[in-house]
């Protein structure tokens, strides 16, 4: 502040004198001192920021970018993807892990062992194990995790995952025995997620704002709109941590994100929100781009509890109308893939359904008069914000319009989207990601928003669950897809792709995305 | 001048209480549901209604209101729903971000500006003249946002000579907070710049040919010497409100940059906040600011009621 | 009244194109053309702005496509045409909101000096204008959802306080002129006063200043849209253009340079005329008059 009086003062009696000097020989400043006068101001306020030489880069630090800031940095409370991006398997681990193929592997739980009807988990624990705070992990942080999530009060985003629990009991410091209510086959899988993970009942209120957990890495600061940093956790015992720091930066433009990959002030970007930018990527040394999936199934949810979309005719109309290459290619500018149902591609249990709703404008239309609609008809299409949702649907409403349904486009905020649509089910049309891990479930929801309700379709889920037996699941599942495909429920557009793009350097970063998450543990920087 | 203070001083009250009503029932108008937002798509009602409960949003709009200025008099912001940290925290962060930003930009655009309208003033139809309100006339005419873009495309892609966005923070040091800063505060001084260059030179115009500048010419003193000791003191008088006034638009109206720079600054907390249904940040956010300003204009009409008394004419 | 300032009749030195100042008529035309391309946009368009060619993405000026086609294909030329009678109109309307309640409010707070009336509208515009414009202008949008109309009222609320100030200022000066003191010797109400005294002498600033809030209201409309809080696609607007563009700025410069120049060209076209406006009217009143 001081220096800057002083600098003023400079300034003032600068121009003073120099005015005073020149002032009985020229009406008008020559263009000399007009300079001078500029070069002074900016000498000061330009060559400050210019002065820094360019920083030593320290190996160890990896420097992450993330398009949406969690709101928190709790995983148990909601289901914000944001915050597990950050904090899952990085700071808090649970009972089991997945690998980046999304198989289950053991993790805080050290082995099980399942009775043979499928109702009780004995997990022996994995022991030397400390929170954070210095704490010992043991049983009855367990016991506490699971039964928080649970509890009615509770305000887990993902309950479900807990819904066929009975019991929680502690046999002994390192051993745990989970009894549920009916056989489920997803248990284990459901325990990898990051609504299930260990928290420390000491510190558990205060997971949101300074999360305490077993993992390799411990909360360090979080610059609210800027960055969380995490250091390496001492206390760690896992495989060994080649990372020092780690600095997860929010950067939600994607204009932003493609600058600060460019100019270097990140490492990598692993859900890179860009894909029309990767060609510039891909033809610079400096970056490798990894091309992965995600669970994230990309459909224009009909709603199917008004009409005209009660009509099944109408829907299929609708599916017929959309090319999905020009949606992909338009949209996420071809990194994308086909889908024909509410099924991940890349799944085994996955059929190619997309024939069923191959695009023919002809039958459409046909099928539009046969259902009464021979001029076409008037609808609204409400599009939230994510970027892929605002051009897919731009491009579905030209097709649309292609075929005579005049689909208005209503742009929305996260919140308004949620409230109008998620909640009230006041909408006809809505483009978005299903970014969950097998949700086809969510089809048996009857009040889910885009009401479909198919008591043939609910009595499928219901004996998936049940079945344990892996063919006989996968045929079940087969069934579904196919049940959801052949009733038009939704347009299924496409998978989105998981697009990481890095520093070539960079190592063990994940190729996949089978939860959402960045597994850090075997991140580290080659030569 | 205690009768002109006092009323003042009421309807100052006044228009606190107006303006806190204002925001408070504008917001609670606003569609979205803060506990969805917060709970996302698979969310099933059950928990959304156990987070509304935790938040509070199930009591009624009067009782939320009384509750709301109860506790800003006792210097209490609330928590921030999304964040779950006490609001004024997160003010007392970002301001960090926008004041040395405002306090830059500010500073940029007087010492370019000033000198550039006195110019501008001094030059009036020469080549050189022509060309600074040229400048000035495109300085208000580009969309700040669009010249930030040009700033980023140019200085952090081609050339890489400073961060495309981002805020280090205080801890990193000085250095590399101005160099962070320096893109955002000449995208947004440029207009600002402009604005001021324009108004100096028409106050210097204006105060040039008034007769105590005849009178300087008259008795001697040279033309520039006249301009920058006679003129120039004249004219400032209107020019400092009118940078009080900008300093605190500057503080909340960089949203646009700080989105295009991604700096974690007050204007992208509220609109942030705004998105995310974070009532009671944008609440607290944009009280400040209005009670900022309107405390900065009481002040203002003070001293100018102290300095001229025509001012203080008694109300009928 | 309004006939000495605005037109050049009963000064018999004026030539029409030698007196008049360059920059209203180098502004003039140029804001011409935007105005008539906006009002042709309304019937007719090069290309159909909602027709997607996504194979023909990214293309540079051509022939075919003067102004290049942006990410969807479409021609960047017909969408400039198309944003521009929302651009324009957005700011013609707000605008007009501005004036029609800034300037009553202002007269009435002029006639009135003083008093409660006076004090109360004063206090309503110092009101108005401590709350951060661009902040309130997101919550109205996000209130009422993003739309036209409703950024039609978020930036006029704002033009409101400018005129309210703008008239009283002018209007207290009036009142204490030999004229009005005149006519109220002659027995005319502040009513009748305000209407046929002082509102055609200030309506040459009222104008020079309503060119400038246009184009001021140009930019808030850009800025708007640029936000995501303006227009719905199929309407184009310079501003969303702008946003799209912005990722595709290292792959298709085009797209994020021509809509940037031009809101650059149309807001300098309008400041122009302001500029020119307020030249021309100095010049009349300096000259004595015949």
């Amino acid at each position: 502040m001081l220096f800057v009086l002083y600098f003023s003062y400079l300034y003032y009696n600068f121009l003073m004198k120099f005015h005073v000097r020149n002032s009985e020989k020229v009406r008008c400043v020559p263009a000399s001192c007009l300079l001078k006068t500029f070069a002074f101001a900016f000498l000061f306020f330009c060559a400050v920021p210019f002065a820094q030489a360019e920083a030593v880069r320290v190996p160890r630090i990896l420097r992450l970018g993330m398009v949406l800031e969690p709101p928190h940095l709790d995983p148990t409370i909601g289901v914000a993807g944001a915050v597990d991006e950050i904090v899952h398997a990085n700071i808090f681990e649970g009972l089991t892990r997945l690998n980046p193929a999304g198989e289950v592997r053991a993790s805080l739980a050290r082995s099980w062992y399942i009775s043979d009807d499928g109702l009780e988990y004995v997990f022996s624990l994995r022991r030397g194990v400390r929170f954070h705070d210095g704490s010992i992990f043991d049983a009855h942080d367990v016991k506490f995790s699971l039964d928080r999530a649970r509890a009615g009060s509770s305000v887990n985003g993902q309950k479900d995952l807990f819904s066929d629990i009975l019991s929680v009991d502690v046999i002994d410091a390192l051993t745990v025995r989970v009894r549920l209510i009916r056989a489920n086959a997803d248990f284990l899988y459901n325990m990898a997620w990051g609504n299930a993970v260990i928290v420390n009942p000491k510190t558990a209120s205060q997971n949101a704002f300074h999360p305490v957990g077993t993992g390799p890495f411990a909360f360090s600061r979080w610059v609210r709109g800027d960055h969380v940093t995490l250091v390496k956790s001492p206390s760690y015992q896992g495989p060994s941590i080649r990372l020092d720091r780690v600095d997860f930066r929010f950067i939600p433009d994607p204009a932003a994100a493609f600058s600060a990959m460019m100019a270097g002030d990140l490492d990598a970007f692993p859900r890179f929100p860009a894909p029309e930018l990767l060609p510039r990527f891909t033809s610079d040394p400096r970056f490798s781009v990894i091309v992965g999936t995600t669970e994230g199934e990309v459909i224009l949810s009909i709603n199917n509890g008004r009409s005209p979309f009660r009509d099944i005719r109408v829907r299929r109309a609708i599916a017929h109308a959309i090319d999905r290459r020009a949606v992909i290619k338009g949209a996420v500018f071809g990194y994308g893939v086909p889908i024909g149902t509410h099924f991940a591609p890349h799944h085994p249990a996955y059929v190619d359904l997309t024939s069923l709703s191959s695009y023919d404008p002809v039958r459409s239309g046909f099928l539009l008069s046969k259902a009464g609609f021979s001029d076409g008809f008037e609808t609204t299409l409400i599009l939230p914000p994510p970027i892929y949702a605002r051009r897919a649907g731009e491009v579905i409403a030209a097709q649309l319009r292609a075929v005579g349904i005049r689909a208005r486009i209503i742009n929305m905020e996260w919140a308004q989207w949620l409230e109008r649509v998620f909640e009230r089910k006041d909408f006809d049309l809505t483009v978005i990601a299903h970014t969950e891990a097998m949700d086809i479930g969510i089809y048996a929801r009857p009040d889910y928003y885009f009401q479909y309700k198919n008591s043939e379709f609910q009595k499928l889920m219901k004996s998936l669950k049940e079945m344990t037996d892996p063919s006989r699941r996968r045929f079940i599942l087969q069934q579904a897809q196919k049940k959801i495909a052949v009733d038009y429920v939704n347009a299924y557009l496409f998978q989105v792709s998981k697009i990481g793009v890095s520093n070539v350097k960079l190592r063990g970063l994940w190729r996949d995305s089978p939860l959402q998450l960045n597994d850090l543990t075997s991140v580290y920087w080659g030569d | 001048m205690l009768h002109f203070f006092w009323w003042r001083f009421i309807s100052l009250l006044f228009s606190l209480a107006f303006a806190s009503i204002v925001i408070f029932f504008i917001l609670d108008t606003l569609p979205g549901d803060p506990a969805a937002f917060m709970l996302g798509l698979n969310a099933t009602e059950e928990t959304i209604g156990a987070l509304r409960e935790k938040l509070h949003l199930d009591v009624s709009a009067v009782r939320r209101y009384f509750i709301w200025i109860g506790s800003l008099l006792t210097g209490d912001f609330g928590m921030s729903h999304t964040y779950q940290v006490p609001v004024w925290e997160l003010i007392k962060e970002r301001i960090f971000v926008s004041f040395p930003l405002a306090f830059y930009a500010l500073l940029l655009s007087i010492f370019i500006g000033f000198p550039l309208g006195v110019l501008a003033a001094q030059c009036n139809q020469t080549f050189l003249g022509t060309v600074i309100i040229g400048t000035n006339q495109l300085g208000v005419s580009v969309p700040e946002f669009w010249f930030a873009i040009l700033l980023v495309f140019i200085f952090s892609i081609l050339l890489s000579w400073f961060p495309s966005g981002g805020f280090p923070g205080w801890s990193e040091g000085f250095l590399p907070v101005m160099k962070s800063l320096f893109l955002p505060a000449v995208a947004l001084s440029f207009s600002r710049l402009s604005v001021l260059a324009r108004v100096v030179r028409f106050s210097l115009q204006e105060a040039m040919s008034q007769d105590y500048f005849r009178t300087a010419l008259a008795k001697g003193v040279p033309r520039s010497r006249a301009i920058w000791y006679h003129a120039l003191r004249n004219a400032i008088i209107p020019l400092i409100s009118i940078l009080g006034l900008q300093f605190s638009s500057l503080l909340a109206g960089a949203i646009v940059i700080e989105n295009v720079f991604f700096l974690p600054g007050l204007g992208r907390l509220v609109f942030q906040a705004v998105t995310q249904r974070d009532l009671i940040v944008v609440r607290g956010v944009v009280m400040l600011i209005t009670f900022a300003v309107i405390v900065v204009t009481f002040l203002v009409e003070l001293s100018c009621a102290a300095l001229d008394p025509r001012l203080r004419k008694r109300i009928c | 009244m309004l006939r000495p300032f605005l037109t050049p009749v009963g000064n018999p030195g004026f030539r029409f194109f030698s007196d008049l100042p360059l920059s209203l008529l180098f502004g003039g035309v140029l804001f011409l053309i935007f105005a008539f391309s906006a009002f042709l946009s309304l019937f007719w368009l090069p290309y159909d702005v909602t027709h997607l060619e996504i194979s023909f993405r990214f293309q540079g000026p051509s022939l075919a496509h003067w102004l290049g086609t942006d990410h969807f294909g479409r021609d960047i030329l017909s969408m400039l045409i198309s944003g521009a009678s929302v651009s324009l109109g957005v700011a013609v309307f707000s605008v007009f909101i501005g004036v029609m309640i800034g300037v009553p409010l202002g007269l009435t707070a002029a006639a009135r000096y003083h008093c409660l009336p006076d004090e109360i509208i004063m206090r309503g515009s110092d009101l108005m204008l401590a709350f951060p414009s661009l902040v309130s202008a997101i919550l109205i949008t996000a209130v009422f959802g993003p739309s036209v109309l409703n950024s039609i009222i978020a930036i006029g609320i704002f033009n409101i306080p400018v005129f309210l100030r703008l008239s009283r200022a002018k209007g207290l000066h009036l009142w204490e002129s030999g004229f009005v003191k005149a006519a109220r010797m002659c027995g005319k109400g502040a009513f009748r006063i305000s209407l046929e005294h002082i509102l055609p002498n200030i309506a040459p600033f009222l104008i020079i200043q309503g060119t400038l809030r246009f184009s001021l209201c140009i930019l808030g409309e850009a800025t708007l849209s640029y936000l995501g809080l303006g227009a719905h696609p199929p309407l184009s607007s310079w501003g969303r253009m702008l946003s799209e563009a912005q990722t595709f700025i290292t792959l298709a410069p085009h797209t994020a340079f021509v809509p940037g120049i031009t809101i650059v060209l149309c807001v300098l076209s309008v400041n122009l005329v302001g500029e020119g406006l307020r030249e021309l009217f100095d010049s009349q009143r300096v000259r004595p008059r015949s």
